[in-house]
């Protein structure tokens, strides 16, 4: 609490720069709603899904991937490793896992967030909506975030290690943020595996968005949070085995 | 700011420190340009599914193969119009070295430009040159020598811009210290209006017409849209002036903006 009080402070400091990051943090949701609705304006439908359902899933990644941000920044976290910068920290008598999920807070983050949740609700009052996928929902959009965070963990060590720096693990979150803004079977069936297993956007919110509209029947949503829970203990234990070979680069 | 050709000796050497750096990491290097690929190739992907639901052959003027080639190329353009000079200029301010680069004799803007090139001839030819060659293979698109002059003259004014741009921008630092959101905030907006999130002219046509006198066109969608053959001689004639035009102001800017920033600077010494 402490910590987001101080981000928030930090942040606010430099009161032009925190104009320019919340203007900043509003585009990138125009600039997603914006080629949502171009490409709606020259075909009738993605992959069979409509406008407002699009605009639901791309926010619904907004959110996911933000709320991650909002906790720490992976980028970050590869290259404070690199120079040392978090070795007083991990040194503390607390969880490991705690001290690097709450290394940076990206509080402009929260702005974002905000955008991506009016686009959501503005979407969501043009599709049909029952209470039972809505909560069924919502729960698999906390699990499936939730494994995605450990997973950019993991991806975080990896990059420290492989790369030496946090550049890696900036792209690839760039690049899942662009293919999270439309309906996975785009990719074709591979893609689509990739995106759920190997990249594990799909489980965040791409199912999510399709049980809340009635398209993911029982078993498949079993599978997924079965899938969800086995991803999360193979990128935790990977984590916590890939920190225990962590040196310090500082000095 | 002085002439870019004297004690070019000097400015060599920045420029071979930084050429090294460029490839001291090369397995972010070639993640780098596999994920740079990634992004043109999810593009393709949807571009597919937009045109089976739309059954037509044609968008706006743009057949599929034709969009896919659009995208390559926007990143191909994207790539060798990068500019770092922003970052060198921002760096500098953050670690006060701006204040022992200006006792130097050496010129100071050019020599962040400098600096800025290696790194941008090193994704130019690994990058933007096969990949132009790779679209060209799978596209079939006809590079007459006609175009390919008219290519390397749009890339001139573009790669001008986006540095007299990049300068512009890092010389904010100086007042700021933290560009990073100015930065963004910029790119986004110049990505959208250069065509980098879509072909210009899928916008609504009062704005395209606006933006051909804008330098934004000239700096990706025009250059793209010659090689495809999608664009009329006087979309090319109009954005290849107002490019030449935006260098001049922008050039005159940046001189006085320098002259004025450059008594301003106080460093945090130590």
């Amino acid at each position: 609490m402490k910590k987001s009080y101080y981000s928030w402070k930090t942040f606010f400091a430099y009161r032009a720069q925190a104009v320019i990051w919340s203007v900043f943090s509003l585009l990138h949701v125009f600039v997603t709603v914006l080629i949502i609705t171009v490409l709606y304006q020259v075909s009738p439908g993605i992959a069979g899904w409509s406008y407002y359902q699009v605009l639901l899933l791309s926010s619904l990644g907004g959110i996911a991937f933000y709320m991650i941000y909002y906790f720490f920044d992976p980028s970050y976290v590869a290259s404070t490793l690199r120079n040392g910068g978090i070795d007083a920290e991990l040194t503390r008598p607390v969880s490991k896992f705690a001290v690097i999920v709450t290394s940076n807070s990206s509080v402009w983050s929260l702005i974002t967030i905000i955008g991506n949740l009016v686009v959501l609700v503005y979407a969501a009052l043009h599709v049909q909506i029952t209470i039972i996928s809505l909560l069924s929902s919502i729960a698999l959009f906390v699990l499936g975030t939730i494994t995605l965070l450990l997973f950019l963990l993991m991806l975080a060590l990896i990059s420290y290690h492989v790369f030496k720096e946090g550049n890696f693990v900036g792209r690839v979150l760039t690049f899942a943020q662009d293919a999270g803004n439309y309906p996975l079977p785009v990719y074709g069936t591979i893609g689509q595996l990739a995106f759920s297993l190997a990249l594990p956007i799909g489980l965040a919110f791409y199912y999510p968005s399709q049980i809340l509209f009635g398209e993911l029947s029982l078993s498949s949503f079993i599978l997924i949070i079965l899938a969800c829970i086995v991803i999360g203990i193979i990128t935790y234990k990977s984590f916590n085995f890939l920190l225990s070979r962590y040196t310090s680069g500082g000095g | 700011m002085g002439s870019p050709f004297r004690n070019w000796r000097v400015y060599l050497a920045f420029m071979s420190i930084n050429l090294k750096t460029a490839f001291t990491y090369k397995g972010n290097f070639i993640m780098s340009l596999v994920l740079r690929v990634g992004l043109g190739l999810l593009m393709v992907f949807v571009w597919t599914a937009v045109f089976l639901n739309a059954k037509t052959s044609t968008i706006r003027g743009f057949t599929l193969p034709q969009m896919y080639a659009y995208f390559f190329l926007l990143s191909a353009i994207g790539i060798t119009t990068m500019s770092s000079i922003r970052l060198i200029i921002q760096n500098d301010v953050q670690q006060g070295k701006i204040a022992t680069s200006l006792l130097k004799p050496i010129n100071y803007p050019l020599q962040t430009f400098y600096s800025s090139i290696p790194m941008t001839v090193v994704w130019s030819v690994f990058v933007s040159i096969p990949l132009v060659v790779l679209i060209s293979i799978f596209v079939h698109f006809n590079l007459s020598t006609s175009v390919l002059l008219l290519l390397i003259l749009e890339m001139a004014i573009a790669i001008s811009l986006a540095n007299i741009y990049d300068f512009l921008l890092g010389t904010l630092a100086i007042n700021f210290v933290n560009i990073w959101g100015i930065a963004g905030v910029f790119f986004w907006t110049t990505s959208i209006l250069e065509g980098g999130v879509m072909p210009l002219n899928l916008f609504p046509t009062i704005l395209n017409k606006i933006l051909m006198f804008t330098p934004f066109p000239i700096m990706g969608y025009t250059p793209a849209a010659t090689v495809l053959g999608t664009v009329s001689m006087n979309y090319i004639t109009t954005t290849i002036l107002a490019g030449l035009f935006w260098i001049a102001v922008l050039l005159v800017l940046s001189i006085f903006r320098w002259r004025s920033v450059v008594r301003k600077i106080t460093v945090v010494g130590g």
